[in-house]
C-alpha cells in the first residue's frame, strides 16, 4: 500500500515536471514569437516609409525636370515669337524714321515707339536669360558660373572667390542642375545668411567632381531645417539626387555654412 | 543538493533586495511614471514579505499564511501596473477582473476562514492566471510600438506561468519531502531568480541612465 502510494506520488511529480517544462517552453515560444513578429512588422514599416520617401523624391525630381523643360520652352518662345517680332517693329520704325518728310509730331511718336520697343526687347532678353542662361549652352558651365558671380558682385556688395575646373564630361542637363544649385546657394547665403564673402570651388576628381560652397553668414540649424526643409534646400537636395551625388551640410553661427556636393558617378 | 538550494535561496534574497534598492534609487527621476511607482511598490512589498517569511521560517514559526498576502498583493499591484500600460478597453477589463477576483476571494475567506492557514489553490489560480494573460496582452500591444517593460514582462510571463502550476500543487507538495519534490522547489527557485534577474536587466537597460540624460 505504502509502495503504491509512493509510485503514485512519483508519477504525479513526473507529470508535474513535464507540465512545468511544457509551460516554460510555451512561455519562451510566445516571447520568441513576439520578438520575430515585431522584427517583421518593424521591417515592413521601414520598407513602407522608404517607398513613400522614394516616391516623394521622384515627384520632386519630376517637378524639377518639368520646370526646366517649361523654362526652356518659355525662353525659346520669348526668343522666337516675341523678340523676333519686336525686332521687326524696331527695324520698321527705323525705316520710317529715316524718311525726312515725316512731321515732327510723328517723329516723336516713332521715337517713343522705338524707345519702348528697345526697352521691351531688353526686358525680354533678360527674362529669357534668367529662364535659361544661353551662355551655359554656348560656352559651358565655367563661363556661365563666372558670369553669375559677376552679376552678383556687381549688383551687391558681396565678395566671391572661386576656383572652377572645366568639367567636360558633364552633359547639358547636369551642368544646368549644377548651375541652378550654385545660384540657389548664393541666393540663400545672401537672403537668409546675410553673408558678405563666398568661397566657391568646383573641382574635378578621378570619378566625378566636388563642389564646395562656403559662406561667412550666420548659419542655420541643419536638423531643424531638414525636417521642414525650406523650398530652396529641398530643391538643392533633389537636384543633387538627380546628379546622383551626395550633399553634406555643415553650419554654425560662428563659421557660417559649408555645403559639399560630392558626385562620383562619372567614373571614366 | 542542499547547497544548491541554499545558493538559490540567498541569490533570490540578494536579488530582490538589490532590485528594490535600485528601483528606489531611480524613483526620483521616474516619480511621474505611474507604472514605475506601482512596480516599485510591488518590489518593496515583495522584499517585506520575503524577509518576514525568512525570519519566521528561521524560528520555525508557521509562515504559510504570508502566501495569501503575497499572492493577493501581487495580483492587485501587477493588475494596476498592467492597467497603466493598457489601452482604453483593456483597462476596463483589468478593472473588472480585479474587482471580481477580490470579490470571489473575500466571499471564500468569509465562508471558510480556515483556508487562511492552508495553501489556497483557487487563490493561486485566480491571482496568477489573469497576470499571465495581461503579460500576453502587453506583448501583443507592443508589437507595433516601442515596447515598455519588455524584460519585466518576459520575466512575469515565464515565472508566473510556471510557478502557478507549482503553487497549485503546493499543498500536495508541502506534504511530502522526497528528493523529487525538493527538485520541484529548486526549479521554482531557479525560475524566481531568473525573473528577478530580468527585473534587474530592465532597470539596467531602461532606468539606470536617466539621471545622466
Amino acid at each position: 500500500m505504502v509502495e503504491e502510494l509512493q509510485v503514485n506520488q512519483e508519477q504525479i511529480i513526473d507529470a508535474l515536471v513535464y507540465g512545468l517544462i511544457f509551460l516554460l517552453l510555451t512561455a519562451l515560444g510566445i516571447i520568441l514569437f513576439f520578438f520575430y513578429s515585431r522584427r517583421k512588422i518593424v521591417k515592413k514599416e521601414i520598407e513602407k516609409f522608404n517607398t513613400k520617401l522614394e516616391h516623394q523624391n521622384k515627384i520632386l525630381q519630376t517637378t524639377i525636370k518639368v520646370q526646366e523643360e517649361e523654362r526652356y520652352r518659355i525662353a525659346q518662345d520669348l526668343h522666337d515669337a516675341i523678340s523676333s517680332k519686336l525686332n521687326v517693329v524696331s527695324l520698321t520704325t527705323n525705316v520710317l524714321l529715316e524718311d525726312s518728310k515725316i512731321k515732327n509730331i510723328h517723329r516723336e511718336a516713332l521715337d517713343h515707339i522705338l524707345d519702348i520697343t528697345t526697352q521691351t526687347l531688353e526686358s525680354t532678353r533678360k527674362i529669357a536669360h534668367k529662364l535659361l542662361p544661353p551662355i551655359l549652352d554656348k560656352f559651358g558651365l565655367k563661363v556661365a558660373l563666372k558670369e553669375l558671380f559677376d552679376e552678383f558682385t556687381s549688383n551687391t556688395n558681396i565678395k566671391i572667390t572661386s576656383d572652377i575646373d572645366t568639367l567636360g564630361f558633364l552633359n547639358k542637363n547636369s551642368a544646368l542642375h549644377l548651375f541652378r544649385i550654385t545660384q540657389e546657394l548664393i541666393n540663400n547665403a545672401l537672403i537668409h545668411g546675410y553673408a558678405t564673402h563666398l568661397d566657391i570651388n568646383l573641382k574635378k576628381t578621378n570619378d566625378g567632381f566636388v563642389l564646395v560652397f562656403k559662406d561667412n553668414g550666420k548659419g542655420f540649424d541643419i536638423n531643424n531645417n531638414s525636417k521642414k526643409a525650406g523650398l530652396g534646400l529641398q530643391n538643392i537636395n533633389s537636384r543633387v539626387s538627380i546628379l546622383k551625388g551626395n550633399l553634406k551640410i555643415e553650419s554654425s553661427s560662428q563659421t557660417g555654412s559649408k555645403f559639399t556636393i560630392n558626385c562620383k558617378s562619372y567614373a571614366l | 543538493m542542499d547547497m544548491l538550494h541554499d545558493f538559490f535561496d540567498y541569490l533570490c534574497v540578494v536579488l530582490i533586495i538589490v532590485n528594490a534598492a535600485l528601483f528606489i534609487y531611480s524613483y526620483k527621476e521616474n516619480r511621474r511614471n505611474l507604472s514605475y511607482r506601482l512596480f516599485c511598490m510591488y518590489l518593496i512589498i515583495s522584499v517585506v514579505i520575503n524577509l518576514f517569511v525568512i525570519i519566521l521560517g528561521s524560528y520555525k514559526i508557521n509562515n504559510l499564511y504570508f502566501s495569501h498576502y503575497y499572492f493577493i498583493l501581487q495580483f492587485i499591484l501587477l493588475s494596476l501596473f498592467y492597467r497603466t500600460l493598457f489601452i482604453k478597453n483593456q483597462k476596463q477589463i483589468v478593472s473588472a477582473v480585479l474587482v471580481t477576483v477580490v470579490g470571489i476571494l473575500s466571499i471564500q475567506y468569509a465562508y471558510s476562514p480556515e483556508l487562511y492557514f492552508k495553501f489556497n489553490t483557487t487563490e493561486v489560480f485566480l491571482t496568477c492566471f489573469p497576470i499571465v494573460v495581461y503579460a500576453m496582452i502587453h506583448l501583443y500591444n507592443s508589437l507595433n510600438k516601442s515596447p515598455k517593460y519588455l524584460y519585466i514582462n518576459a520575466g512575469i510571463l515565464i515565472y508566473l506561468a510556471t510557478s502557478t502550476l507549482i503553487f497549485i500543487l503546493g499543498d500536495y507538495l508541502s506534504g511530502s519531502n522526497t528528493g523529487a519534490v525538493n527538485n520541484i522547489w529548486l526549479i521554482n527557485k531557479v525560475l524566481y531568480a531568473t525573473y528577478l534577474a530580468l527585473i534587474l536587466t530592465e532597470w539596467w537597460k531602461n532606468f539606470r541612465l536617466i539621471k545622466n540624460k
